[in-house]
């Protein structure tokens, strides 16, 4: 096999003429009816050409897009806006009158009353779009935990270092991640949740990796492997204790994405399996985390960071 | 029959406000129905603040633009990425867009771009992997004649999703520019002089550009069919 470049493809004379009348006729072979018979055959073999572009797989945007594409949109003008500043200009037209106290209060009263309309608004949209933002997100990275499944036999990203007997403080699970992004199933962007606010790789939680009981990708039982960041496991690495049902951090404890082996992206409003009484944040029927805990079974589900 | 609607201005588009709105324009024009508004009107609506004509915008291009993308760049993913991308770049720049000429051809101007900073970015540049038998011309230098290139015939013995994978595993061996001048001039009908504005280089480098392009694609489609024992060589 050679790689050959491409300035040493050549069309003949004839082609680039046919090509050339082709193209400014908007390839319409109507407007190229005076064409020679020997040049009509050329023109139909440049079109036969281009028309094995349209062979080309693609498949149709699905519904989502406009909403999360709108939901980009809102995301962008917030964070332009939160990087926005009020700074006071300086009068140039001369120095500045002295703020007397009723004009305090008149612009304190303008500014409660504003900030009282547009506050629950901004911040409705605000947590639209990262909630939209995010189920990108979770979309994304389950189209490449399926790439990686076609490639590596049903398997899920695994680190090299990432197989753990038991949890403690110390693991770093979310490290079993790393190959998506070091092999390009996805961009690191993607692992970033809009609503999460602090390391940036930690922003999802991840099913713990056990070795014999990791979950397979697209075949057997369907089961759950990725999820917003886990709250249990701050309080746990702070050694304190909290409600086993709290919700993830990233969308102000209202609910969480989670993915499961099917593909399909699923919001819950309890951090519970539906179905059944699995808790997503704790291994086996623990009522709260500690060093030395293990999965029971390859169908516990117990996503960490 | 012409449907007419109220214009509304229910939901304000971000910031988009033109220091010469007038009162008489929100209280009183009647508007088309979002549907039966030309994409330049719609824009220009959003930005006087109508969101839903922006809404109509994406979702009559969302095919298109998105199968663009998914050509130029060979990976849905991608393209999602970039569609979204494209938009948030046309929200930013509606204000400067002249509703004198067309928005088409600057969405996918847009696009075009987006998908090359994600090249950049992101990819690596393919290579054309195979050797094709080429004729010579008198002076013994290759070319490719679009007559004996073996294009593909109605009755050829190949099946549509075998085609599918071979015109895919051909096309996204191209180099980006030559893939991104095919894709223009063939999917968006662009004139070269169209492409040349577009893609802001010369018009001789658009001409030179897809003539390679179109050669390229040959040779690697003769190559393929020749590896697949489609035909011989």
């Amino acid at each position: 096999m050679t790689h050959d470049h491409p300035s040493s493809c050549e069309l003949s004379g004839d082609d680039k003429r046919i090509l050339d009348a082709l193209v400014e006729a908007g390839f319409d072979t109507d407007a190229l009816e005076a064409q020679a018979p020997a040049d009509k055959r050329r023109t139909r073999a440049a079109l036969s050409l281009f028309e094995l572009l349209e062979d080309y797989p693609v498949e149709d945007a699905e519904e989502t897009l406009v909403h999360a594409t709108l939901a980009r949109v809102d995301q962008y003008e917030d964070e332009r806006n939160s990087r926005m500043s009020l700074d006071g200009a300086e009068n140039a037209d001369g120095p500045r009158r002295r703020l007397r106290l009723p004009d305090f209060i008149s612009v304190a009263a303008v500014i409660l009353i504003g900030a009282s309309v547009v506050w629950p608004v901004t911040t409705h949209l605000r947590q639209r779009s990262i909630d939209l933002g995010c189920a990108t997100n979770v979309r994304m990275i389950g189209r490449a935990f399926s790439q990686y499944a076609l490639d590596y036999n049903n398997a899920v990203p695994t680190a090299r270092t990432g197989l753990f007997s038991e949890w403690t403080p110390g693991t770093r699970n979310v490290i079993n991640l790393n190959p998506l992004i070091q092999n390009g199933y996805c961009d690191a962007s993607h692992l970033n949740c809009p609503g999460h606010e602090g390391q940036y790789a930690e922003s999802y939680s991840y099913q713990f990796q056990t070795k014999g009981k990791l979950p397979r990708w697209g075949i057997g039982r369907i089961t759950m492997v990725l999820g917003d960041r886990n709250p249990l496991i701050d309080t746990a690495r702070r050694h304190q204790s909290s409600s086993a049902l709290l919700n993830s951090i990233n969308h102000g404890g209202r609910g969480q994405w989670v993915l499961s082996t099917d593909g399909t992206t699923l919001w819950l409003t309890e951090p519970i399996v539906p179905g059944s009484d699995d808790n997503i944040w704790l291994p086996g029927r623990v009522l709260f985390l500690r060093s030395g805990d293990r999965l029971t079974d390859a169908a516990d589900v117990f996503l960490t960071q | 029959m012409l449907a007419v609607a109220a214009f509304q201005c229910a939901i304000p588009g971000p910031s988009l406000r033109r220091s010469d709105d007038t009162p008489q324009r929100i209280m009183t024009v009647r508007r088309p129905a979002v549907s039966d508004r030309t994409d330049e009107l719609l824009l220009d609506d959003y930005v006087h603040g109508d969101r839903p004509a922006f809404t109509e915008l994406i979702g009559r291009y969302q095919n298109q633009l998105l199968h663009f993308l998914i050509r130029f760049l060979g990976s849905r993913a991608a393209a999602e990425d970039v569609f979204q991308e494209t938009f948030v770049q046309v929200h930013l720049s509606a204000e400067t867009f002249d509703t004198s000429r067309r928005f088409k051809p600057w969405l996918f101007t847009i696009g075009a771009n987006k998908a090359r900073d994600y090249h950049r970015k992101h990819g690596r540049e393919p290579k054309i992997s195979l050797s094709a038998p080429m004729s010579h011309d008198q002076d013994g230098r290759p070319y490719v004649d679009l007559l004996e290139a073996d294009l593909p015939h109605p009755s050829a013995p190949i099946l549509d999703a075998e085609r599918s994978r071979l015109v895919k595993s051909v096309v996204d061996t191209l180099p980006h520019h030559l893939r991104e001048i095919l894709l223009l001039s063939y999917f968006q009908r662009l004139s070269y002089n169209q492409i040349a504005e577009s893609l802001e280089i010369p018009l001789g480098t658009v001409k030179s550009r897809l003539h390679t392009a179109v050669a390229a694609f040959a040779k690697s489609w003769k190559a393929s069919m020749v590896r697949e024992g489609r035909t011989t060589p």
